[in-house]
């Protein structure tokens, strides 16, 4: 009789002391469980963002390369970097585009601004290699703004611009550009770092520092 | 024996990657290949080793595309020189290193005719402060290996 009495209290205190107090109670093992669900869930999110981020920068640099192609009425394919050479001294790159794009050598290189990346130098089936303008074999027929014209080359200690008469006007901050024949694109490659002055030589040694450095972050755009 | 040479040519094969992808861009000034061959000249001189100089010197050169085979031609001095004077002390193999990328340096520099003093000293500094990074790694990643060398 006591038994029957007492069972459903004993489930009462059982319900209440065990199954409600554990509810009500902020188990260790739970929030555990929690903290590690949350920071799952943060890193996802957190990746997602990245990744949202690095499309919105790679949608502006698009645009940016669409203004230009449709303000200067020029024609250029939009390539991906695939590997760098393996010597220290040389700084050529490999990109994704060969003949298959019509890609063929001496066609210059530009980043999503509209600045000189490198040149053309080597095209297979699926790929080329581009000198960038850094290289020591790269050398290209340059501008100084409208005041004088000189070679640019590259190499280990910068980038040069030779040949410039000792009287031309040239000054610190002007810029560097070479023009494409097929259009009135102008193609601007830096602005003048140094001007070295020796006595006895007859040209001047400009050095030039350049707008597209870091070559990682940049989207190639080839002009055909 | 086949796990050895297995792991020479997967860790080559990272560390030409390296070389490719340049992680660092431009600013670390280094050849990670030519160190990574550095370390197995220094501790595991053997055919297998001689192999894998042969075949990443020939497909660096086949990248660079050069008319000459400079990188193999180098890579197998450098094991050569290892050989010959037999290095087995501390100190011995303490300044290998420095005398290779030394060697490489005059190399390349004479091959391709420029010589820029503070790009020479970057890459130096460079190099030597990465191969005692990779030699500190790898001794513990290679110790069945180098057992009996360390």
């Amino acid at each position: 009789m006591l038994f029957f009495l007492f069972f459903p209290l004993k489930d009462f205190f059982e319900y209440f002391f065990i199954v409600f107090s554990k509810r009500l109670l902020i188990s260790p093992y739970k929030t555990l469980t929690t903290i590690e669900h949350l920071k799952k869930e943060n890193l996802l999110l957190s990746t997602k963002l990245r990744q949202l981020e690095h499309l919105q920068l790679e949608n502006e640099k698009l645009r940016k390369a669409l203004s230009l192609k449709e303000t200067y009425k020029i024609n250029f394919i939009g390539a991906e970097i695939i590997g760098f050479d393996p010597s220290g001294w040389r700084k050529r790159i490999f990109l994704n585009v060969g003949s298959n794009r019509k890609i063929i050598p001496g066609m210059y290189v530009i980043d999503e601004n509209g600045y000189l990346v490198g040149k053309v130098d080597t095209v297979k089936a699926n790929y080329c290699r581009v000198l960038l303008i850094d290289d020591i074999e790269f050398s290209v027929p340059v501008f100084i703004e409208e005041t004088a014209y000189g070679l640019l080359k590259g190499g280990l200690e910068g980038i040069k611009i030779l040949y410039i008469e000792k009287d031309s006007q040239i000054k610190e901050a002007d810029r560097v550009w070479i023009k494409l024949a097929s259009s009135n694109f102008l193609i601007y490659i830096g602005k003048i770092k140094k001007i070295d002055k020796r006595d006895g030589e007859l040209f001047l040694t400009v050095y030039v520092e350049p707008f597209s450095k870091n070559y990682f972050l940049h989207k190639f755009f080839i002009v055909q | 024996m086949k796990t050895d040479i297995a792991k020479i040519f997967f860790f080559l094969c990272i560390l030409f990657l390296f070389d490719i992808a340049k992680p660092f861009n431009f600013y670390f000034k280094v050849e990670f290949l030519f160190l990574g061959i550095i370390f197995f000249t220094l501790y595991y001189s053997s055919f297998s080793t001689l192999l894998a100089i042969l075949i990443f010197g020939y497909i660096k050169d086949c990248f660079i595309s050069q008319n000459f085979p400079l990188n193999t031609i180098e890579f197998i001095v450098i094991y050569l020189g290892c050989n010959f004077f037999n290095l087995d002390d501390n100190l011995q193999r303490f300044i290998f290193p420095f005398l290779c990328i030394i060697f490489h340096i005059l190399i390349q520099s004479i091959y391709f005719w420029t010589f820029v003093p503070l790009f020479i000293f970057r890459f130096f500094i460079h190099s030597i402060f990465l191969y005692f990074l990779i030699e500190g790694l790898l001794k513990k990643w290679m110790q069945p290996i180098l057992g009996e060398y360390i």
